[in-house]
């Protein structure tokens, strides 16, 4: 049997906002200001139309929960000058900060946001898919946090097959270029949403 | 921007393997010239000059790091990280040019060995800035990601490089005026290319139209010089001052550009 290789579903159309799973995460792991290995992002835009003689506004909001996707084709693994960002067997991409140097190129890399710099040890940091959760059977702390289910995580192939493979809608990356370990279920406004229509409102939140 | 170090490192870097470059031909052509100890006189002041450049830009690449005692361990994935090969190439650069130099001064080793270990360090300063420029052609990084990227750090080697070169020629004393038209003519033709070749390629935007005006401004000085006679010492200097301004403002707007994400 192939080795089980680890990824996360996330349904956009039933997430609140609440912000329980960046909570949890910062929580389970202590992390300090300025790191979130799990982000919720707002996406927001609209526009003003005209009734008659009202112009009327027609709004969208929506929520995108992120952490690290664990991609089939980690780019950060792969120009990481020191080889401490490594794939494991079971899909779960790791920085060893005995080895790592802080020169952020996985950072300039990634296009999910999920390696961060922590200022105060001088190395990178991210999502380790709670894998010492795993070990012990028990789910992510983020996923057990989710009050809505609208987060989850599982087997790869059996999420994709649920799922299909992880659309490429603003403002997330075209897939084919790192193979995210990512199911998403997308908010039904996420067609109105592109660079020009959306925006991140709570960027002094999540970062960049 | 936590990226200055790097502005510093890629120009540093840039400029002294277009120094040596610019000095390894103005050698073969002085050489041919003259016979070899003029044409020594000609370029060994420059040539020392590159080495407190490389220094500086290996040490602000240490700046950029988070913990620099452990920058050792950069070589560790040359199977796959073009950053770690950048790093190789720029320590063989350090390594053959500095070996090189001291040859050179002391006078050891015969000419034949000397021209060797230059020509190998003039090769490891090419495969440095290619390098570099593979480091930024990241696929995840659109506005890095496009063969303007080389072309654009290969023309900043060349134009900080022999503008340097030449205003070092400019300012050392001991070098006499009639060996000192004939290459900054040269230096001013390869300037004006580079010159050129940035303002074609610069995009758009108040910073990016300041920087375009500081490019034209340095491609006119270029042309003045190619027509002015004799050692044109301000002229040299400065265009080689316009040069800088211009990449230190390109280089910082390049970090800003692929930097800016969505998520």
């Amino acid at each position: 049997m192939a080795a089980s290789r680890y990824a996360f579903f996330f349904d956009a159309a039933s997430c609140s906002g609440c912000k329980a799973c960046q909570a949890a995460c910062k929580d389970k792991h202590d992390l300090p200001v300025g790191l979130l290995w799990r982000r919720v992002y707002e996406l927001v835009g609209g526009r003003w139309d005209r009734e008659g003689e009202a112009w009327v506004p027609d709004v969208f909001a929506f929520n995108l929960s992120l952490a690290c996707n664990h991609c089939d084709a980690p780019i950060c693994a792969e120009v990481c000058p020191t080889g401490s960002m490594r794939r494991r067997d079971d899909g779960i991409v790791l920085v060893d900060p005995e080895t790592c140097i802080g020169c952020r190129y996985c950072a300039w890399a990634c296009p999910y946001g999920a390696p961060q710099f922590d200022d105060v040890s001088g190395r990178m940091t991210k999502c380790t898919f709670c894998a010492d959760h795993l070990d012990l059977g028990l789910p992510p702390a983020c996923v057990a946090a989710c009050p809505m289910r609208a987060l989850e995580f599982g087997e790869r192939s059996e999420l994709e097959e649920r799922h299909g493979p992880s659309p490429g809608f603003f403002p997330l990356p075209d897939p084919a270029l790192t193979k995210p370990g990512l199911a998403i279920v997308p908010h039904r406004d996420a067609r109105r949403a592109g660079p020009r229509t959306a925006a991140v409102a709570n960027r002094e939140e999540v970062g960049r | 921007m936590t990226e200055r170090p790097l502005v510093a490192f890629t120009l540093l870097t840039q400029m002294a393997v277009g120094a040596f470059l610019t000095l390894g031909a103005l050698d073969v052509w002085a050489g041919g010239l003259t016979g070899q100890p003029s044409a020594q006189a000609l370029t060994n002041g420059a040539l020392l000059a590159t080495g407190p450049v490389v220094a500086a830009a290996l040490f602000a690449s240490l700046l950029h790091l988070g913990t620099p005692w452990n920058a050792w361990r950069a070589l560790a994935n040359l199977r796959s990280s073009w950053l770690s090969r950048e790093i190789l190439f720029a320590l063989a650069f350090a390594g053959l040019g500095g070996l090189f130099t001291a040859l050179r001064w002391s006078g050891a080793g015969a000419p034949a060995l000397r021209s060797w270990v230059a020509l190998a360090a003039g090769l490891c300063g090419v495969a440095l800035v290619y390098a570099m420029a593979r480091v930024y052609r990241l696929r995840t990084v659109k506005s890095w990601d496009t063969p303007l990227t080389a072309v654009s750090f290969f023309a900043t080697t060349l134009l900080l490089g022999s503008l340097g070169v030449g205003t070092g020629l400019v300012l050392l004393p001991d070098v006499p005026d009639a060996l000192v038209t004939g290459p900054l003519r040269a230096i001013a033709l390869v300037a004006a290319g580079c010159f050129g070749a940035e303002v074609a390629a610069e995009g758009g935007g108040m910073l990016h139209g300041i920087r375009r005006l500081l490019l034209l401004v340095g491609l006119a000085l270029c042309v003045v010089l190619l027509l002015a006679a004799g050692r044109a010492t301000a002229l040299v200097v400065l265009a080689f001052g316009v040069a800088l301004a211009a990449q230190v403002l390109g280089r910082y707007l390049f970090y800003v550009t692929g930097l800016r994400r969505s998520l």
